[in-house]
């Protein structure tokens, strides 16, 4: 017992003097962590801001060292916020603030972006939650050169503040007026108060670094994508709320990343209507275009709807046109002969839908001439039916199929069947809601296929895809800055493939091997085709 | 010895003790963790703390970062103003993706939307008092009012409750789905509110077409909640109108409510998550008005026809009428409540009116006037008389509107380059209303009864921040209306129900404010004077 006391005396004796020690040192620690915790000492300038293209981030600004933890209040229990804030401010050369900025974070090598911010109206932008690494930083805003830096985020870091510096773009402001001086945009939607049509009516400029020997090419957008710089819209149906600031007597501004002598042009979609040359650098720009000008721009289409099963005209179908980018039901009916003229046509092309009681027409695009009065003759409608398919893979890939069904033949000459989109399943299911009629398949993207189905002779069986690997046809455009229109018809005359193209561009097509027809247009309409011969390993195209 | 064993003993406790408080605090502090939990960690929360104060994730691939330790205060004039950070986790430590942290101070507010690990940010805030709040998706809202002091970086971390589901079917004796009876009149619906005790009367008129949010809980219903179709029409099937999110367990009491109108109410004892009205279709119909007008040209004083009229509750499903040959429209199954009176015409403009259409019987406008509208240039300026060219306007007739009136959303548009924005006027006396972020606020009075001006001009000025004290209950409602020296209401504010604003900001200068209870009587009056310093203002 007194040997076992012995023994124990020095082992408690220190162990008191060591919790003691603990004791004192714990109190020493929450008394100075009291002290610490009512904050402010000094103020910090914001970091310098780095102007973009930059080659480095501005991380050592706003890294701060970490307190040690036994330094710190332990009083309020806080959980730690994961991964990495980064703000900052948007600001232009002279330090004011760029709001409605576009602010996007892509992981290096990823494909889409992680985050993307739009800037505060005093360009003040955060993103919280950032992992550490490398991310690639993309900056748009109105009237402002296009910024791409890099950004690193190192471990460890709470936060990190980088201002970005964007640069005034070449702005230049565009008026499109009539001759009596007045603003062409106002003039229009006096006029649309009356003739309801003419709210989509709108004339933008584009420019070209060439004076323009005629129409830009037709498009199927709403308005001509042509040309260089980017279309700011201020006025008019379409003017966006974070558009240019410019006064209500611009159309809008052109957008230029380099200063260089152009020619820009008001256009109605790819109609030319007025042009002038532009100096690098210059401020503004008046085009004058008169009302009585746009409006004999505009169109008519003509048609009679007829029901395809009965041969008998359909009264009262829904017939609209649109440009691809507007959505129009249609408001106009068919008479009791199923006959309608549609007027006040914007030119260019045209996606055409009829509506009738429980008949459709297919969705088909034409092509509107500037005052032009087309005659579609007779336009068919018929029921809709829907073909089950499925789809087998005879290669490797595991990645469903995109298939699209064209209707072999139109009813009338101009109109231009577009694409029927199915709706695939991961399964190795399909499913095709067409109006009956004969067909064209091509299944593309996860292997390749293709078919020709007539709806109604199709059985109750499934329609069976066999998917063979497909290959590449590896274009590279270098076109020098003048516009080519690359398309590529399959062997059986199908477009497969078709692009203007403004600037040099490298991109993929998938086919099935085999021989195809390359097509090149120029902007004077001129065509040059040849024969393209895909074997298994693809082909590399160089146009022109 | 054995003295030395006792001291080694009682040493033992502080050591636990005091370790405990130091590594992250007491256990009771943990396990009754506040819903803002921890509102005042800063540059100098220890991570060690904070790492051992976490609680699990799923999987470990979110890296803790330290946060860094010399505070400084924010930099005066530096648009970053104070970054607020911090993470949202349910109660069992999960991180919470897309929830919402907003700080709201009057017209002001800052948002932050969680990420997939929790985190958020917020930035652009000034020190002072500001009202919390944080929601996720079948989660209980957190909402409180907190203090940014001048630190560049504060904290803010959110551990949310899920909450407690309250089905709530209504039907009628038959045992019919009764939203269905009464869907084919537009902008009825039926609504289901949570207090803590059970309401005594009406609740505070609401200009949306039913309660949203209210008391211990939120409202979704199953009739448009916007959660998808095959939820609503599942819940639809089971004979639920909706369900009430509370935001704390039970108990509570839920009332049935149409508009402001309380039809019905039951308690909701612990443990229960259904309730079921019995409501006749005919007892909601039956508060339906009718609302009549003619419509004439203002200077002619011709019918104007084929003009369309709308009676509109918020964002709710309007009631529709069209103006025949004589410019008579005829309006059935109104909603009682307040309105906005809207009316397209080909030539004559559009119009907007605040009213308020009481429950039953027929309302009539009478002879509603419009003239042809004239666009007059109205011009945002700074105090130099520079255009601002980020504001917006917007305008307010007053001369027909009923005062007091209960505002709701504007039609703010945005100028242009130069500072301006074309507006359209009527035959009537105007207030133009400016904002900008960077620039202040302004009014102007427009008189364009007579002979319009070519053109107006607003010049905006930093407004100076009125807090509004509101010291009493949700179930009552006050309007409170600032007027400047000419009688012209520059100001609306309504503080009820789910809509208490904290604030506004007002120009100096010399107003009288009148405040009205919810069934419109004057309840105070008094002048004041707005100076550079914030003002506060009890309410009522």
């Amino acid at each position: 017992m007194r040997a076992g006391n012995r023994r124990t005396m020095p082992w408690l004796e220190a162990l008191a003097v060591v919790q003691g020690a603990v004791i004192a040192t714990l109190v020493v620690l929450l008394l100075r962590g009291e002290d610490v915790a009512p904050a402010p000492v000094a103020a910090v300038p914001p970091p310098p801001a780095t102007s973009l293209p930059a080659a480095a981030s501005d991380q050592g600004a706003a890294d701060e060292p970490s307190t040690p933890p036994g330094e710190a209040t332990p009083a309020p229990r806080a959980l730690t916020p994961e991964g990495t804030i980064l703000f900052g401010l948007l600001v232009d050369e002279a330090g004011d603030p760029v709001g409605d900025g576009h602010v996007s974070l892509t992981r290096e090598g990823a494909a889409r972006p992680i985050e993307t911010r739009s800037s505060e109206p005093r360009g003040e932008f955060v993103v919280a939650g950032l992992l550490p690494g490398s991310l690639a930083v993309r900056v748009r805003a109105v009237g402002y050169h296009e910024g791409i830096d890099t950004i690193d985020i190192p471990a460890g870091t709470a936060r990190l503040r980088h201002d970005i510096v964007l640069q005034q773009a070449w702005n230049l402001r565009v008026k499109i007026q009539t001759p009596e001086g007045q603003p062409l945009h106002e003039v229009l939607q006096e006029l649309n108060k009356t003739r309801h049509a003419l709210f989509w009516l709108e004339v933008t400029a584009v420019a070209t670094p060439y004076p323009p020997d005629g129409d830009l090419p037709p498009t199927d957008q709403r308005n001509s994508p042509h040309g260089i710089g980017r279309w700011r819209g201020a006025s008019g149906p379409f003017a966006v709320r974070d558009g240019p600031k410019v006064g209500s007597e611009y159309a809008g501004t052109l957008e230029f990343t380099e200063r260089r002598p152009v020619w820009v042009s008001a256009v109605l979609r790819h109609r030319v209507l007025a042009t002038a040359a532009v100096a690098p650098g210059q401020h503004e720009v008046a085009l004058t275009v008169a009302l009585g000008r746009v409006l004999q721009q505009l169109g008519t289409i003509r048609l009679r709807v007829v029901d395809g099963m009965t041969g008998v005209p359909a009264a009262g179908a829904r017939v609209g046109f649109s440009d691809g980018q507007t959505l129009s039901g249609g408001e106009d009916r068919t008479d009791v002969e199923g006959r309608i003229e549609v007027h006040d046509l914007r030119p260019g092309l045209l996606h055409m839908t009829i509506a009738g009681r429980e008949r459709s027409g297919l969705r088909a695009e034409v092509l509107l001439a500037p005052g032009q009065t087309l005659d579609l003759g007779d336009v068919v409608v018929m029921p809709f039916t829907t073909v089950e398919g499925r789809y087998e893979h005879r290669g490797e890939s595991s990645k469903p199929p995109a298939v699209f069904a064209w209707l072999r033949t139109a009813s009338s000459p101009a109109l231009r069947p577009e694409p029927i989109r199915a709706q695939v399943a991961m399964d190795g299911t399909f499913q095709l809601h067409l109006p009956v009629g004969s067909y064209f398949l091509r299944a593309t993207g996860g292997g390749g296929a293709t078919a020709t189905i007539d709806t109604r002779a199709l059985g109750s069986a499934p329609l069976v895809l066999q998917l063979a690997e497909e290959a590449a046809i590896r274009i590279d455009a270098r076109t020098g800055g003048e516009m080519l229109q690359v398309s590529i018809f399959g062997p059986e005359g199908t477009k497969v493939s078709g692009r203007w193209l403004q600037q040099d561009a490298k991109y993929p097509i998938l086919v099935l091997p085999g021989d195809y027809r390359v097509e090149l247009e120029d902007r004077r309409g001129n065509v040059t085709r040849r024969t393209l011969h895909v074997g298994p390993e693809g082909v590399d195209l160089r146009v022109p | 010895m054995r003295p030395l064993a006792v001291v080694v003993f009682a040493e033992t406790l502080p050591i636990v003790l005091l370790g405990s408080v130091w590594l992250g605090g007491s256990p009771a502090t943990a396990e009754s963790a506040p819903l803002v939990q921890a509102a005042l960690a800063t540059d100098d929360s220890p991570p060690v703390a904070a790492a051992l104060a976490l609680p699990p994730v799923r999987e470990p691939v979110f890296e803790r970062q330290q946060v860094g330790s010399p505070m400084a205060a924010v930099a005066a004039g530096d648009p970053i103003g104070i970054l607020v950070g911090g993470t949202v986790r349910s109660v069992d430590g999960w991180p919470i993706p897309s929830a919402g942290v907003t700080f709201r101070r009057g017209d002001e507010y800052h948002i932050g939307s969680t990420e997939p690990n929790g985190a958020y940010a917020a930035l652009g805030l000034d020190p002072g008092e500001w009202s919390l709040t944080c929601n996720a998706e079948d989660f209980a809202q957190v909402e409180q009012r907190v203090t940014l002091d001048r630190r560049p970086y504060q904290q803010f971390d959110f551990e949310l409750h899920p909450a407690y589901i309250v089905k709530v079917k209504i039907q009628n004796a038959a045992g019919q789905f009764v939203p269905s009876l009464i869907a084919t009149q537009s902008g009825v619906e039926l609504g289901a509110v949570a207090s803590e005790a059970p309401l005594s009367g009406d609740l505070p008129i609401t200009g949306e077409p039913t309660y949203r949010r209210f008391g211990a809980g939120e409202w979704h219903t199953s009739t448009n909640s916007g959660r998808g179709g095959a939820l609503d029409a599942q819940m639809r099937a089971q004979g639920c109108a909706g369900e009430l999110r509370l935001d704390h367990d039970p108990p509570v009491h839920v009332a049935l409510v149409f508009r402001h109108y309380v039809l019905q109410s039951q308690p909701v004892a612990p443990g229960q998550h259904e309730v079921v009205f019995t409501v006749e279709a005919d007892d909601v119909l039956g508060r339906l008005a009718t609302a009549t007008l003619r419509l004439v040209d203002g200077a002619t004083l011709q019918p104007l026809p084929r003009a369309r009229i709308e009676l509109r509750a918020g964002a709710g499903a309007p009631s529709i009428g069209m103006t025949g040959d004589d410019g008579r429209a005829v309006l059935e199954h109104v909603a009682p409540g307040p309105m906005q009176l809207l009316v397209w015409t080909v030539a004559n403009g559009f119009l907007r009116r605040h009213v308020r259409v009481p429950p039953g019987g027929t309302l009539d406008f009478g002879e509603v006037r419009m003239a042809v509208p004239r666009w007059i240039q109205v011009a945002a300026l700074d105090a130099e008389g520079r255009p601002v060219t980020d504001a917006e306007v917007d305008l307010d007739e007053f001369d027909e509107a009923a005062v007091p009136t209960v505002p709701s959303a504007r039609g703010w548009v945005p100028v242009d380059g130069s500072g301006q924005a074309r507006l359209p006027f009527g035959d009537h006396r105007y207030v133009v209303f400016a904002r900008s972020r960077r620039k202040g606020c302004g009014h102007a009075l427009v008189d364009a009864s007579g002979v319009a001006p070519a053109a107006v001009s607003v010049t905006l000025v930093e407004g100076t921040r009125i807090v509004l004290r509101c010291d009493f209950d949700q179930t009552v409602g006050y309007l409170v209306t600032v007027f400047d020296g000419q009688r012209t209401p520059v100001r609306s504010v309504w503080l009820g129900g789910e809509r208490r604003p904290d604030g506004t900001m007002l120009p100096p200068g010399n107003y009288t404010v009148e405040i009205h209870d919810g069934n419109d009587r004057l309840v105070r009056s008094f002048a004041l004077t707005v100076g550079r310093e914030p003002l506060t203002l009890d309410v009522p």
